[in-house]
């Protein structure tokens, strides 16, 4: 795995250590050792006190057995462990109140890591990385790392206290009767580790399959269009079962190897051995019969351990599964930096290319020999046959990509050497597909300028064309978009964006084919609305709109990846074969 | 219905009754009826032998006190085997 920094980063988040997925949980887990203490002081206690009561149970036989009973050290046996186990309680209460935080802070904090990981990964990252098995990562890879504390370790710290407590006392009532507890700690543990060993390939395929039965969940629902217009549903269906029963398949697998575990048997053997063991002692007159029934209540305390081992290793293992995939996730290659220590300064708006190539990981160049220069406050439409490059060739100014070859510089500074974050604000993009989040119209607007003011807001939907359609809605700006709200219509999506976009005032404006949508009615508006946002700004728009190319200052021609023609409507239609042909297009 | 009064929250979300649920996901179980049948067996069968534990001690603790210990005590510590052993049993073919 490789480390590399992520495009952004807050400094003042904790970062566990990324080098291992043992280590980076153990990391995020020392955070809260107040709370390990708290887990382990209450295993400790819960265990000790646990082996109280066959202690004091076989005190109270030999009270009782005797020629006198002795009624007063009965009841005094009674109170004790009423008073031990009253204490047991609590502290078995703290065990598991501090391993259920610890799980539930160590969630949150991953899950805060590896998002802030996942905004900071470049374009080239989420292009190649699916979406649902993304989602299975971040939503129950993150839970299975969560139950690992709780239950997984709580029980597994709990219950190896539960071993230690018959060695510990066993030899108190006779030194050879540690030989059943030793047996069956030695045996458990060799056990154990054969399990481990085992379950290991088989949790990582378990979170493998869920990661992609995800997404195959995703990737179906989100060309559910293209599904259902080429009535795919039964291939789809089929697909799904096949993910599904993989999932199922690896669960099962799963269950086989848990249900082989050995630690039942070790601990008959261990409990028969050890009252058989017991009463030949007590027959050869070395153990009293309440030292019998106290040594083998120590061993029924080897139940826990055995019964919980059944699912606590197997949920410890799952939990490590999930943290590995986590931490691929987070420590996969990021082409871009954030370089904090680049150029920080207001922007004019110059762009020049210099022998610029660029190549998506696929290996197809998409772009190649590109020299190109943009005056400060120019508009520049770009035109170009679909795959020509136009959208590929605005993603670089702002770092969308980056170019394989050659150099971008903007205000004559390589935009690889400016702070990322100063180059991006000062950059706006709209997109051919619109994303508005389900939020009001107010807060999508304001996205880029979360403090805007009302007025500032409006003005900004006055300038994009979007004021009369939102005050149309009865709750105004406060209209939610979306999901449990309202559908707006390619135009309105549109013209939101725009508004978005004058909000921040950038010095560079991309626009990619973004007017597309916006209805005949509305276009002339519109255009009036860009063009006035053009000024002052150096702008690209990517458009076959001719009432948007002829007021450019360059029409740039894009073919395959190189720019053939650059100049303005009269001369390209004079020069240019392509650009001509463009047009000839757009007017069938 | 407290126990599932949050699902109501929505009323988009959920139009049936707790019977309606519960038969649909009792008719999830019906083709592995007789799978299941045999796990409650086998999980029955664990309690019976937990609970044979004590029992057995108790036996075996009038075995002592009395003069036939003997061969009996030896007939105990294979019971408690044997009593021991069965729930890992059930556990495993309910978790195939």
């Amino acid at each position: 795995m490789t480390t590399t920094s992520a495009e952004f980063t807050l400094p003042e988040y904790h970062q566990g250590d990324r080098r291992g997925p043992l280590r980076w949980i153990l990391s995020h887990a020392l955070r809260y050792w107040y709370l390990f203490a708290l887990l382990i002081l209450g295993a400790v206690g819960n265990a000790g006190l646990a082996s109280v009561v066959p202690i004091y149970t076989g005190r109270a036989l030999e009270a009782i057995s005797g020629a006198q009973p002795q009624l007063d050290a009965l009841l005094n046996i009674a109170w004790m462990i009423a008073i031990t186990q009253l204490i047991r309680s609590v502290l078995q209460f703290g065990r598991n109140f501090g391993a259920e935080l610890m799980a539930q802070n160590i969630e949150r904090d991953i899950r805060a890591e590896l998002y802030i990981s996942l905004l900071g990964k470049s374009m080239t990252f989420h292009n190649l990385q699916p979406v649902g098995d993304t989602m299975a990562r971040a939503t129950n890879d993150v839970r299975e790392v969560n139950f690992m504390f709780s239950p997984g370790i709580n029980l597994v710290v709990g219950s190896a206290n539960f071993i230690i407590m018959p060695l510990i006392f066993a030899p108190g009532y006779h030194p050879a009767l540690i030989a059943a507890p030793l047996f069956f700690t030695i045996t458990y543990f060799l056990a154990l580790g054969q399990y481990l060993h085992e379950l290991r390939p088989i949790t990582a395929g378990v979170r493998k399959a869920f990661g992609r039965l995800n997404t195959r969940l995703a990737e179906a629902l989100d060309g559910i269009e293209t599904v259902k217009g080429m009535a795919q549903e039964q291939q789809e269906i089929g697909l799904f079962q096949q993910y599904a029963s993989s999932f199922r398949d690896y669960f099962i697998h799963q269950g086989d190897v848990e249900a082989r575990f050995v630690p039942f048997l070790l601990m008959a053997i261990s409990q028969a051995g050890g009252l058989f063991h017991a009463i030949w002692l007590y027959q050869r007159g070395a153990l009293v019969l309440g030292d019998v029934v106290a040594y083998f209540g120590l061993l029924l305390l080897l139940g826990f351990p055995t019964f919980i081992s059944l699912f606590a290793y197997s949920q410890v293992s799952l939990g490590v599964a999930g943290a590995r995939r986590i931490l691929e996730l987070i420590n996969r290659e990021n082409d871009l930096d954030q370089n904090a220590e680049g150029a920080v300064a207001p922007l004019r708006g110059e762009v020049i290319f210099r022998e610029v190539a660029f190549a998506y990981e696929t290996g197809d160049t998409s772009l190649n020999g590109i020299n190109l220069r943009i005056q400060p406050g120019q508009t520049v439409a770009i035109v170009g046959q679909t795959g020509s490059g136009k959208t590929t060739l605005v993603k670089l100014i702002n770092r969308t990509y980056d170019a394989t070859a050659g150099q971008i510089l903007v205000d004559g500074v390589d935009v690889r050497d400016w702070n990322l974050e100063s180059l991006r604000q000062q950059i706006s993009i709209i997109e051919q597909d619109i994303f508005l989040f389900s939020r009001t119209i107010r807060e999508n607007i304001a996205f880029g300028k979360p403090d805007a003011s009302a007025a500032e807001i409006e003005t900004a939907a006055r300038t994009a064309q979007a004021h009369e359609f939102i005050t149309s809605f009865n709750e105004g700006y406060d209209t939610v978009i979306g999901e449990r709200g309202v559908t707006l219509s390619g135009g309105q999506r549109q013209r939101l964006a725009l508004a978005r976009a004058f909000l921040t005032n950038p010095h560079i404006l991309v626009l990619d084919d973004s007017t597309s949508a916006i209805d005949s009615a509305t276009e002339d508006h519109i255009q009036r609305a860009i063009y006035a946002a053009a000024q002052g700004r150096t702008t690209f728009i990517i458009t076959h709109r001719l009432s948007q190319i002829r007021w450019a200052d360059q029409i740039v021609v894009m073919r395959n990846g190189r720019i053939v023609a650059v100049g303005s409507h009269a001369e390209l239609m004079q020069t240019s074969e392509a650009y001509r042909r463009i047009f000839q297009e757009t007017d069938h | 219905m407290a126990f599932f009064s949050n699902l109501d929250i929505e009323s988009y979300d959920r139009n049936y009754s707790d019977r309606e649920l519960v038969r649909r996901i009792w008719e999830l179980f019906i083709p592995h009826k007789r799978r299941l049948f045999g796990i409650i067996v086998l999980l029955l069968s664990l309690s019976a032998s937990s609970a044979a534990i004590p029992l057995l001690v108790a036996r075996g603790l009038d075995l002592m006190s009395g003069e036939s210990g003997g061969s009996g005590i030896y007939l105990l510590s294979g019971a408690v085997l044997l009593a021991g052993s069965i729930p890992g049993l059930p556990i495993g073919l309910a978790a195939a």
